[in-house]
């Protein structure tokens, strides 16, 4: 029988919200008490489960040759090498076994998962440093109010220069006219004419949070604007701007 | 487990041995058959399709890389691939939390997504499973779906949502242990 704290751990666990301390002293834990790591297992799959709840979208067809391409660039992967010595390891250290030599299972489990882990750490590590070096790319703007009927308006663009991606919210923004849209610009000097970043749908709330690609390459985002256009937006800018930002 | 539901769970390991060796057409068998249920998960955590689409492409990149790890005693392939997914989106969420607490604390409210046409998903077999997840998610109380539902899809940990929520953390702790266990008897009974 497995106690309420231990039950509240087995679902920190399967959750992945336990930090790294107890994550480890958990898996020590389990690796000695079959009972225990069959809860988790279950806790797992059953919280898996629940991405059945969210309602169906496909995804768009560019992408399945976009992660295909990313592949493609990686190296073979570790587990080329690594991975037939662990696959015979695996069979000799099922945890089927654990029951009845459960204190040198356990050891050879978590060794087993250790040094894979740590054979596997590094490549893991660079990726997270270039994803945090690439959020540092992120430039923020705060776009003002050009006329009274916006002065409160908040308008954020965030900008990633290097993946050339942003993402705009927009808050307090009144409703379009009837056959009028938002659309955003991106003021580059290297253009003659404010590059389109694309339409802004703005809720009957008022807000609207959105992610965008500039329809051309930017060099420098000097600044960012809002205007109104025509329902369905215009290749260069005709409307009143109404907010403006660097 | 059903014959036909083991029988994918095989298919599904034996693709993901094959992409541990730098097979990519098994990848992208994988990527056919788990990316229509991964991306409308991603997508609800994310709320944003760019960022789902990011977070997708992580997650099959994880995949190339670690297939080897993957352990078919500890879980099937759809339930190992769901919790890669769940933590690169947990990562991003809490990159996009501390952004934005730095411009501004207004909360956004995101906007529902349409669902897609289910003749069109091309994912029949997982039907059967959306139903009884589904069911089953009915039948726990709301208070315990709640929690649960921040805990899974929003990433957060028990101590925030006892914050978010305004309840005391071993009330959280508890909604979630029974809620999770409940589903956990529902889905089997189900199964």
């Amino acid at each position: 029988m497995i106690d309420e704290d231990r039950q509240d751990l087995a679902v920190a666990y399967a959750l992945d919200t336990l930090d790294a301390a107890a994550g480890r002293a958990f898996e020590a834990e389990c690796a000695a008490d079959s009972e225990l790591r069959a809860l988790v297992q279950e806790l797992r799959a059953t919280a898996a489960a629940l991405a059945y709840d969210a309602p169906r979208r496909l995804p768009p067809p560019h992408l399945r040759e976009r992660v295909l391409a990313s592949i493609r660039g990686e190296a073979t992967p570790a587990a080329t090498t690594l991975g037939a010595r662990s696959r015979g390891g695996r069979s000799l250290l099922p945890w089927a076994l654990a029951a009845g030599f459960a204190v040198t299972t356990a050891a050879l489990w978590l060794e087993r998962d250790q040094w894979r882990e740590k054979a596997l750490a590094t490549r893991e590590e660079v990726l997270t440093l270039r994803n945090r070096d690439a959020f540092a790319q992120v430039r923020i703007a705060t776009l003002s109010a050009q006329v009274e009927t916006y002065a409160k308006s908040t308008a954020i663009v965030l900008w990633d220069a290097e993946k050339q991606r942003g993402i705009i919210k927009l808050a307090n923004i009144p409703r379009a006219e009837r056959g009028k849209d938002y659309q955003l610009w991106v003021i580059d000097p290297k253009y003659p004419q404010p590059v389109s970043g694309g339409i802004v749908p703005v809720g009957d709330d008022g807000i609207a949070r959105v992610s965008f690609t500039p329809d051309q390459q930017i060099g420098t985002a000097d600044k960012f604007a809002i205007s109104i256009e025509r329902a369905g937006g215009a290749p260069q800018p005709g409307g009143p701007i109404v907010l403006l930002g660097n | 487990m059903t014959p036909a539901k083991e029988a994918d769970r095989q298919l599904d390991a034996q693709l993901l041995a094959r992409i541990a060796t730098g097979d990519e057409a098994a990848l992208a068998t994988l990527y056919d058959r788990f990316s229509p249920g991964l991306f409308s998960f991603v997508l609800r955590m994310m709320r944003d399709e760019m960022e789902a689409e990011d977070v997708l492409q992580e997650g099959f990149s994880h995949i190339w890389r670690r297939a080897s790890t993957y352990d078919p005693v500890r879980s099937s392939p759809f339930t190992w691939a769901v919790m890669i997914l769940r933590n690169k989106a947990i990562d991003r969420l809490r990159v996009r939390q501390r952004l934005e607490r730095t411009v501004e604390k207004a909360t956004v409210e995101f906007s529902h997504f349409p669902e897609a046409d289910e003749a069109s998903s091309g994912e029949a077999e997982r039907r059967d499973e959306r139903k009884l997840v589904r069911s089953a998610l009915a039948q726990i109380p709301g208070e315990q779906k709640e929690a649960v539902e921040l805990a899974f899809f929003g990433g957060l940990t028990h101590e925030e949502i006892a914050e978010k929520l305004g309840t005391p953390l071993g009330t959280i702790k508890a909604r979630i242990r029974r809620g999770l266990l409940k589903l956990r008897d529902y889905l089997k009974e189900g199964a």
